[in-house]
């Protein structure tokens, strides 16, 4: 019933949901800020540009820490946590962004994987005497998709924010003109890209012709009225396409390796731990709408509903790790290796997820947003160390690691570090994370997919222990000492340390992670 | 605090050899011979009071930690907590199993008052410590430290040492200030080697005196990283695939250990990592997770052990490796494996372990160490991969010895570690001292060497006689005693149609390679210490420098008085083992 009263109550609830989307306006106004900026300053200075950037990105950082994640307290959008909602025919609001703790988790994760990323861009010299300012403005807008990714409710907001996030993503590989490896990088990237969204678009109108909406509540709600599981097998599995691609993991991954070769490093970096986050966030909110597995009857007995996904995400997890680890054995490219790994990690995390049970309380999200905490900070300092080396030396090769433990020891043992942990040795934070997703796997009675894990940790151990090799054991062939800015060493001690430290002290991360679930 | 003390003197040992000048050889040798000193200071002071009879047992220890944590617990919870766990009634009372109570029963009103959280989490260590404090092991456990680690996934710091890991601890501890005061000789990135061999004793005390098996394993996984590079950096020629092949063969084994970890951290719904409750409620465990379970970890020491068919790494990594770290992988790291099967494997699946089809399967496996091992030492050119193959022939008398579960069999078993331990690291020894004159290994290449060298060919005798067998000498005790209580298990065992016992043909199959032992050794003993020199250099040789004295003078002195006087090591060994093997095999006939 479309009247006066009706267009009051939607401006009412527009109004009232701008107050919720301060930190994607930071990031809009930061876009526009970088560009306008460039225009003026011509690229001279790329420090005052970085610093910009910065500054937008903490701010956006500073509202999103303000922001409350309790619903809200009175006016149209009372007792809801989702904000720009349409009206239903009966009267309710249905919202297309949500603003609650699982998502400010992943926002924050983002903005800081982007914090991180900034440094590395003033190092890398490719970037040198370029117009950074655009650089930073695809970069701020690749992160506003990402956070449109993790409060999505609404199909069509999950497409358009994974959509948002690949499109400035494609630009932002291809950056420095005239590199080939690049602009192939670039195309990849699109034509996957492509193909992934319009397998997933299938799934998602699949998904709308039978429950004739578009917000994951009423999808939740078909399935738990256990019709047409099979089609919704059907959409789900399709859609899993676009969210696979996200997530870098099998069977849409076939673009991480060449994407992370031919990207500059610092985006690599940036992509392997962000744009894998909101991939993860996105689908996981899409994953619990297809409701409980179980639910119990009336007699007291327990029915199965839905269609089952967990098997289909535990496949989908042991071959990513295997296949990353496999293909990752015969590498020389530390970048493509570090992509390969990325698809192996990608399948340790879906290992996580194949455990999740709807409901099923804190712990199956503690482990898996504890797995993201480790894996920022192995991950962003392997790229780092890559990113200060590169700038060195030129080389992304294996071979051009050679006897950095004379070049550089620091940055050699800040490695190192990293590798152990990315590999899951004990004492570091990488492994007691996997230990956390294992002690969920084998809860549900998943045994063989911890075994899988397990051997695949022993396969990774020959190639990160290769790049353990040439740095350490094997002779330069330059002997000269790498000469690194002490604040580049500081920074990656400051993402390497941790990794220690949590994975001897984890007890105080445990408990923080657990207070993000959905 | 002792054990605590010597686990991470060597730790806080590497940071201060890490903040050191690099140039300075000498300051960094020196420093860190003293730091082994310092760490072996602890080591010994609990080998002389372990025996003291008015010393803390662990059974005491964990008992008073449940008190604490029953005081520290919610008021009204206090009484119902201390009901419910005490010693006598704490192994039946399953946590998993705790709400199901029959109508009736006295314990719904307790159970009532445990009624939050925080008691909740009080109940379940009380009921841990005290389940821990009643199993089988546990009175023979001195120097127990408790504490809480990773509180929310019920992680405990938990240490002490009994008969069985006491030697191995005081051996690591002895072959440190041996190793360091040898390596004087490492020229190249000194300072990393110390660093590296430091972290290294770290690791290695851990594993020997962890009673959790989450800190066990976080210890053993040390382990692995400084051997690889020290292999890797300061080894042969072909050091980089031999520290590779070390480090995959044991990573494989390690996670296979993970996952049986993990899967008796929730079986039965105990989630705890704390071995003496694991140990304790062992009993509950049916007859196939037994199996798997004894089978994963079986696979993880038997590695490291190595056991054949799984021993292809240790001849390279011990060829390849500078003589200081042969010598630790030898004397203490093979133990590693050793040590596990007693600690863990058979411990916490005794049902499976004396089963018919595991105790013929250790037993023959043992058997094809001995005789295997011999012929593959008898093969051999080079004179370290000789002593290699040893090795795994002599680990296989460990493994005869723990098929046979007579008192015997496995006091045998342990001696045979420890003397082995003794006797590798000094054969290693010598072959090093040979090899820094010669430069090379080449067995037929040698001779004369005895004329020459008197003092160090009087060293080799004794090594390579202890390692022999020989008796009065610390070999011969071990095999011996391995030896009777395998050929006696049939008489043992006699009386209990339920067992199926060792038979006696594997150990009549075992008994050539004895003789082969003494083929290999004699064999080697002739080529390079008598008859006339191959090469004239061999004859401008000068005899052992004083460095070299001090470091084979400990383990030659240790051979022969084990050898004449091993109750000095049985006296220690003897009740822990006596428990253990009653724990053991108290299942069988039921």
């Amino acid at each position: 019933m479309i009247d006066a009263a009706y267009f009051e109550r939607a401006r009412a609830i527009i109004a009232e949901s701008l107050g919720g989307f301060g930190p994607e306006f930071v990031l809009a106004a930061l876009v526009i800020v970088l560009l306008m900026h460039d225009l003026f300053t011509k690229g001279a200075r790329p420090e005052r540009t970085a610093g910009i950037a910065a500054v937008g990105f903490l701010l956006s950082g500073l509202l999103l820490w303000l922001q409350s994640t309790e619903p809200a307290a009175d006016g149209e959008l009372k007792g809801s946590k989702e904000i720009f909602g349409w009206i239903t025919a009966d009267g309710n609001v249905r919202g297309m962004l949500a603003i609650d703790a699982f998502a400010k988790f992943f926002k924050g994760f983002v903005l800081l994987g982007t914090l991180v990323t900034i440094p590395m861009c003033l190092v890398h010299p490719a970037f040198a005497g370029r117009r950074m300012g655009e650089f930073y403005a695809l970069l701020a807008a690749a992160t506003l998709g990402m956070f449109l990714m993790a409060s999505a409710t609404n199909l069509l907001m999950v497409y358009m924010g994974i959509e948002f996030a690949s499109m400035a993503s494609y630009l932002a590989v291809a950056f420095i003109k005239r590199d080939k490896k690049g602009s192939e990088a670039g195309l990849k990237y699109v034509v996957y890209g492509s193909v992934a969204s319009g397998v997933m678009i299938y799934g998602l109108s699949l998904i709308y012709g039978m429950t004739g909406s578009l917000h994951i509540e009423d999808l939740r709600n078909f399935t738990l009225s256990g019709a047409q599981a099979p089609s919704l097998a059907v959409a789900g599995v399709l859609a899993f396409a676009g969210f696979a691609y996200k997530m870098a993991a099998f069977p849409m991954h076939f673009w991480c390796p060449d994407v992370y070769e031919g990207s500059p490093v610092p985006f690599t970096a940036y992509l392997s731990v962000t744009s894998k986050a909101a991939g993860f966030a996105v689908f996981i909110r899409f994953l619990m709408s297809f409701g409980d597995v179980t639910i119990a009857g009336a007699d007291d007995q327990t029915y199965s509903v839905g269609f089952g996904w967990q098997g289909l995400v535990a496949g989908a997890a042991a071959l990513s790790m295997t296949v990353g680890n496999m293909a990752a054995l015969w590498q020389t490219n530390l970048k493509r290796l570090l992509g390969y790994s990325s698809i192996a990690h990608a399948g340790y995390l879906l290992m996580g997820v194949a455990a999740f049970q709807p409901g099923g309380g804190e712990e199956q999200y503690g482990a898996l947003l504890f797995n993201f905490v480790a894996y920022f900070f192995m991950n962003l300092g392997a790229f780092f160390v890559v990113t200060l080396v590169g700038a060195q030396t030129g080389s992304e090769d294996i071979s051009g690691y050679r006897g950095l433990i004379t070049r550089s020891p620091a940055l050699c043992v800040f490695l190192v570090i990293c590798l152990v942990s990315l590999l899951g040795l004990p004492p570091s934070v990488g492994f007691f994370g996997k230990l956390y997703i294992f002690k969920l796997v084998i809860a549900q009675d998943m045994v063989w997919l911890a075994v899988v894990a397990g051997l695949n940790t022993a396969i990774s151990a020959y190639y990160y222990f290769r790049i353990v090799k040439a740095m350490c054991l094997d002779s330069a062939e330059d002997g000269a000492p790498l000469r690194v800015h002490m604040s580049s060493t500081v920074l990656v001690g400051a993402l390497s340390i941790p990794v220690l430290v949590f994975g001897l002290m984890p007890g105080q991360l445990i408990e923080f992670t657990r207070g993000f679930g959905l | 605090m002792l054990l605590t003390l010597s686990i991470f003197i060597p730790l806080l040992g590497m940071i201060v050899v890490l903040l050191l000048p690099k140039d300075n050889h000498n300051l960094i040798r020196w420093t860190s011979v003293g730091i082994a000193v310092a760490a072996f200071i602890p080591i010994l002071i609990l080998t002389l009071g372990y025996s003291d009879p008015d010393g803390t047992t662990a059974a005491q220890s964990l008992m008073d930690e449940r008190a604490t944590v029953i005081s520290e617990a919610p008021e009204s919870a206090r009484s119902a907590i201390e009901a419910l766990t005490a010693a006598e009634v704490a192994e039946a009372n399953n946590p998993g199993a705790m709400l199901e109570l029959e109508e009736g029963d006295p314990r719904a009103a307790q159970w009532a008052a445990i009624n939050d959280a925080d008691a909740g989490d009080a109940y379940h260590e009380a009921w841990e410590l005290s389940v821990a404090a009643g199993s089988a092991i546990a009175k023979n456990l001195r120097y127990v430290e408790y504490g809480n680690w990773i509180p929310g996934f019920n992680i405990n710091y938990i240490l002490g040492v009994d008969g069985l890991s006491l030697p191995l601890i005081f051996l690591s501890g002895l072959l440190w200030i041996l190793c360091f005061v040898y390596s004087f000789n490492i020229q190249k990135g000194v300072k990393a080697y110390f660093a590296l061999f430091l972290m290294l004793e770290t690791g290695l005390i851990g594993v020997f005196a962890a009673l959790d098996f989450f800190l066990f394993y976080v210890f053993w996984e040390i382990v692995l990283l400084p051997m690889y590079f020290l292999i890797g950096y300061w080894g042969g020629p072909n050091r980089i695939y031999a520290a590779i092949k070390f480090f995959i063969y044991t990573l494989v084994g390690s996670v296979v250990m993970l996952v049986a970890m993990l899967a008796l951290y929730w079986h039965g719904g105990y989630d705890t990592f704390n071995l003496l409750t694991l140990i304790g409620m062992s009993g509950n465990f049916d007859a196939t997770f037994q199996l798997w379970i004894f089978m994963a970890l079986f696979l993880g020491f038997a590695i490291k052990v190595p056991v054949f068919p799984f021993h292809t790494w240790l001849p390279d990594a011990h060829v390849q490796a500078p003589t200081a770290v042969s010598v630790v992988l030898a004397g203490v790291l093979l133990k590693m494996g050793g040590y596990g099967f007693f600690r863990f494997s058979y411990t916490l699946a005794p049902e499976a372990g004396t089963s018919e089809v595991l105790v013929m399967f250790i037993g023959l496996l043992g058997l094809i160490n001995i005789v295997y091992g011999a012929l593959c030492a008898m093969a051999q050119k080079d004179f370290k991969s000789l002593v290699a193959y040893s090795s795994v022939s002599h680990m296989g008398f460990v493994l005869l010895g723990l098929a046979a579960f007579t008192p015997e069999g496995i006091m045998g078993s342990v001696f045979q570690m420890f003397s082995h331990g003794v006797s590798s690291a000094m054969m290693f020894l010598l072959v090093g001292v040979l090899y820094d004159r010669a430069h090379h290994r080449d067995l037929n290449n040698f001779g004369g060497i005895g004329l020459q060298m008197p003092y160090y060919t009087g060293f080799a005798i004794i090594g390579f006689f202890t390692s022999l067998g020989l008796p009065g000498l610390a070999g011969f005790i071990g095999e011996m005693s391995v030896f009777l209580g395998a050929l006696n298990a049939e008489g043992f065992w006699a009386g209990n149609s339920d067992f199926a016992p060792l038979p006696r043909w594997v150990v009549y199959c075992a008994l050539p390679g004895v003789v082969l032992t003494a083929g290999y050794i004699l064999w080697a003993v002739q080529r390079v210490y008598m008859g006339d020199a191959k090469k004239d250099e061999y004859k401008t040789y000068k005899d052992l420098s004083g460095r070299e004295v001090f470091a084979l003078a400990p383990l030659g002195v240790m051979c022969i008085v084990l050898g004449v006087w091993p109750s000095i090591l049985i006296d220690y060994m003897n009740p822990t083992l006596d428990a253990l093997r009653e724990f053991i095999t108290a299942g069988v006939g039921e």
